[in-house]
C-alpha cells in the first residue's frame, strides 16, 4: 500500500478551494498516521481505505495501513460481534433491564449462551494479545476501524487513538457492547457516521464523519453512452422504456418484494422496466432463499430484470445500471448508511428510499428524491418522476450537488484532517 | 492603505452528548448547550447548496415538524425577527422564548421514536488565511465574486455570529477605506432569509456595486 494519489486529480469535480484547503490543513499535521483494520479487500472499510490512504500520502502525510491477523474462529467471532452490535431489530434495549429479563427466561439456555459468549470473548482477546505482541502501533494518530482491532488500545504508548466506528451501535446486544465499551472508552475520541449510530455511554469525544464515495472509482466514474450500452447488451436490457433500478443484496431488509409491488402498480399505467441487481454473500444462507422468493414474485414479468451477481458484478456494470436508470430505488426497511444512495444521486438520478438509517441524510424529501413508507407511496413517486422528466432532472441535479458537498471522498479526507487538528488543539476555535 | 487578507473556516461536527425526545427536553437542552451547537443547527444548512430552498429554515424547525408533527411551531422558527439577531446568546434566548410561548398555549405531546431523537451537534471551527487579498474596495469586490462560499459564510455569518475578530477586521478595513456607509449596508444584510450562501454572495456583490454607482 505504497501508492500515492494527488488530491488535484479531483480538481474538475470539487474545484480548487477545497483542494487548497486540504493541502493547508495537511501542512499543519505533524507525525505519522496509522489506519488499522482486518482486511485489505472486501467490505466498505477496505474499499474506503484503499482510496483514502493514497490521498493521505499524496498530501505528504506519512501514512501506514496495517492489518490485524486472526484465524477463522477469530473472524467468525468478529462477524458475530458485528451482527450483534449492528442495530438489533425491535427497538431500544436498556442494558440492565435486558439482562434481568433474560436471566428469568430460561436458565439453562442462558448459561449455555453465556458460555458460548465467554468462549467468543476469549478468542477475541487471544488474537488481540497476538496482534498486540506483533504490531507496532506507534503512530501519532492511530485510527482503529470497527470492533476487530479495538482492544489494541491496551498497547497505547503515545499519540492520539481514534476508534472509527463504521457500523450502527445505537442498539447493540448488551453483553457484546459492554465488553467492547471497556476498550473503546479508553480511546481519545471516536468517530461515527451519523448521530443515529452513536452511543450515549462512551464518555469520550464523538466526532461525526459520514462515509463517502469516490467519483473517480469504477463504480462512479463518468461512462460514455457506448460503455453503458455495452453493459446493457451484456444483460440483454433494451432501453426502449424507462428503467427503475434497485442495487442491493438479496436481503429481506432491502424489501425487494415491496419494490416489485410498487413497480407492478406503476406498470399498469406507465410502460417501464425494473432492474434488481445484487449479490448473495457466500456465508449468507438466507440470501439464496430471498433470491428464490424474489424470483418467484417476478415470474411472468418480462420487464423485470432480476440479476444475481454471481460472480459479482463489476463496478462498471453497477455504474452502467445506475446511469441507464430514470429512477433509482433504495426501499430498505432497515439500512446502515446506505451509500449506494449517494452513488445513484451522484449520477444525477432521483432516488426513492425508505426513511431508515442513513438514507434520509442523502435523500432530502422533495429536493433530491423522495422518502416513502409504503408500496403505494413508492409507486406514486415513481409515477411522478416517470411522468415528469423535468422534475426528475431537477431532483437529480440537486442530488448530485448534495453529494458533491457532502459525500465525496475529498470531504471525508478533510474531516479526518480536521479531527486530527481538533485532537491536537482541543479548543472550539482553532487558528492556523 | 494596507492589504486585506481574506480568511475562511472549515467546520468539524462533534456530538455534544445532549439529545432530546420531546419539546421539553429540547427546550431544556437548548438553554445549556454550547453556543456553537446553536450556531450549527441554525446555519449549517446554508452551506449545503441546493437549487431549491429548504422547507424549513433550520434543524430545530425540521425536527419539530417531522418528528413532533408541529408544523405551526416549526414555521414560527422562521420568524423574521430571528434574522435581526447577530448574537448567539440572544438568538438562543429568542428561540427558547418562541418554543416556551407555543408550549404554554398548545398541547405539544409529540415524542420522538427510536432513532428520531434530536442530537445536539457542535461545530469545531478551524480558521485559516486564503490566498486572496485586496488593496482597495474594488479589489475586494472582485475577490468576493470568486472566493469560496466558505469564506463568504465565514465573514458574513460565522465570524459575525461567533464574535470573531475577522469580521471586525473586515469592518474596520472597509471603514478605513472611507466606506462607512457601505459597511452599514453590509452590516444590514440578514443571513436568515437566504436559501443558500451563493444567494447571499449575489446580494453582497450587488450592494457593493450599487454603492460604487452611487459614488460616481
Amino acid at each position: 500500500m505504497n501508492k500515492k494519489r494527488s488530491v488535484w486529480d479531483y480538481e474538475d469535480i470539487v474545484g480548487r478551494g477545497l483542494l487548497e484547503d486540504l493541502e493547508l490543513l495537511a501542512g499543519n499535521i505533524s507525525g505519522k498516521v496509522q489506519h488499522v483494520n482486518s482486511t485489505y479487500a472486501g467490505g466498505g472499510v477496505a474499499e474506503i481505505l484503499n482510496r483514502l490512504v493514497p490521498l493521505f500520502k499524496g498530501l505528504d502525510i506519512e501514512t501506514e495501513w496495517n492489518l490485524i491477523r486472526g484465524d477463522d474462529e477469530f473472524f467468525a467471532v468478529t462477524k458475530s460481534f458485528h451482527n450483534q452490535l449492528h442495530g438489533r431489530v425491535g427497538g431500544p434495549v436498556d442494558v440492565q433491564a435486558h439482562e434481568q429479563v433474560s436471566v428469568m427466561d430460561d436458565l439453562d439456555a442462558q448459561i449455555k449462551d453465556l458460555n458460548t459468549k465467554k468462549r467468543m470473548l476469549e478468542t477475541y482477546m487471544h488474537w488481540s494479545d497476538v496482534n498486540a505482541s506483533e504490531m507496532n502501533n506507534d503512530g501519532d494518530f492511530v485510527f482503529m476501524h470497527d470492533p476487530q482491532p479495538a482492544a489494541l488500545i491496551r498497547t497505547k504508548e503515545k499519540g492520539h487513538w481514534i476508534w472509527r466506528c463504521h457500523i450502527d451501535v445505537s442498539n447493540p446486544e448488551p453483553l457484546v457492547w459492554n465488553f467492547l465499551r471497556d476498550f473503546v472508552s479508553k480511546y481519545d475520541a471516536s468517530i461515527f457516521s451519523t448521530p443515529l449510530f452513536s452511543r450515549p455511554d462512551l464518555g469520550i469525544r464523538q466526532f461525526l464523519v459520514p462515509p463517502s464515495i469516490d467519483p473517480l472509482s469504477d463504480k462512479n466514474i463518468e461512462l460514455t453512452q457506448g460503455e453503458i450500452d455495452t453493459v446493457l447488451d451484456k444483460y440483454e436490457i433494451v432501453t426502449d422504456k424507462p428503467i427503475i433500478t434497485q442495487i442491493s443484496r438479496f436481503d429481506r431488509l432491502k424489501d425487494l418484494p415491496g419494490v416489485i409491488d410498487a413497480y407492478k402498480l406503476v406498470k399498469k399505467r406507465i410502460d417501464c422496466q425494473l432492474i434488481l441487481a445484487g449479490g448473495v454473500a457466500a456465508d449468507d444462507p438466507e440470501g439464496m432463499e430471498v433470491y428464490q422468493e424474489v424470483l418467484k414474485k417476478a415470474e411472468g414479468e418480462d420487464d423485470i430484470h432480476l440479476l444475481l451477481g454471481s460472480p459479482p458484478f463489476s463496478d462498471i456494470d453497477i455504474n452502467a445500471f445506475q446511469r441507464a436508470s430514470t429512477v433509482i430505488m433504495q426501499k430498505s426497511l432497515k439500512e446502515g448508511f446506505g451509500l449506494v444512495v449517494s452513488e445513484g444521486l451522484w449520477k444525477g438520478k432521483p432516488v426513492i428510499g425508505g426513511a431508515t438509517g442513513g438514507i434520509p441524510l442523502q435523500v432530502i424529501n422533495g429536493v433530491t428524491g423522495y422518502l416513502v413508507h409504503s408500496v403505494e407511496g413508492a409507486a406514486y413517486k415513481i409515477a411522478n418522476l416517470l411522468k415528469d422528466p423535468e422534475l426528475a432532472r431537477k431532483l437529480g441535479e440537486n442530488g448530485r450537488e448534495h453529494v458533491r458537498n457532502n459525500f465525496l471522498i475529498t470531504r471525508h479526507l478533510k474531516d479526518y484532517l480536521l479531527v486530527m487538528l481538533s485532537l491536537e488543539n482541543p479548543s472550539r476555535i482553532i487558528r492556523l | 492603505m494596507s492589504d486585506f487578507t481574506f480568511y475562511k473556516a472549515r467546520y468539524q461536527s462533534e456530538l455534544t452528548g445532549k439529545s432530546a425526545r420531546d419539546i421539553s427536553e429540547l427546550i431544556s437542552a437548548m438553554k445549556t448547550v454550547d453556543e456553537s451547537s446553536i450556531f450549527h443547527h441554525i446555519y449549517h444548512a446554508l452551506l449545503d447548496y441546493h437549487f431549491l430552498p429548504m422547507e424549513y429554515p433550520n434543524d430545530f424547525a425540521y425536527w419539530i415538524a417531522d418528528v413532533l408533527h408541529e408544523p405551526a411551531l416549526a414555521e414560527r422558527l422562521a420568524d423574521p425577527d430571528l434574522r435581526e439577531i447577530h448574537d448567539l446568546d440572544a438568538l438562543r434566548a429568542r428561540i427558547v422564548n418562541i418554543l416556551e410561548d407555543y408550549v404554554n398555549m398548545n398541547d405539544v405531546s409529540g415524542m420522538a421514536g427510536v432513532g428520531q431523537e434530536f442530537h445536539f451537534i457542535k461545530s469545531i471551527s478551524v480558521i485559516f488565511p486564503t490566498r486572496h487579498f485586496a488593496s482597495n474596495i474594488g479589489e475586494a469586490l472582485e475577490v468576493l465574486k470568486v472566493i469560496d462560499l466558505d469564506s463568504i459564510f465565514y465573514y458574513f455569518i460565522a465570524s459575525r455570529m461567533l464574535g470573531g475578530e475577522h469580521y471586525k477586521a473586515f469592518s474596520r478595513w472597509v471603514t478605513e477605506n472611507n466606506s462607512y456607509e457601505l459597511m452599514e449596508k453590509l452590516n444590514a444584510i440578514c443571513p436568515y432569509g437566504f436559501a443558500n450562501i451563493n444567494a447571499m454572495r449575489i446580494e453582497i456583490v450587488k450592494i457593493i456595486e450599487k454603492h460604487f454607482w452611487e459614488q460616481l
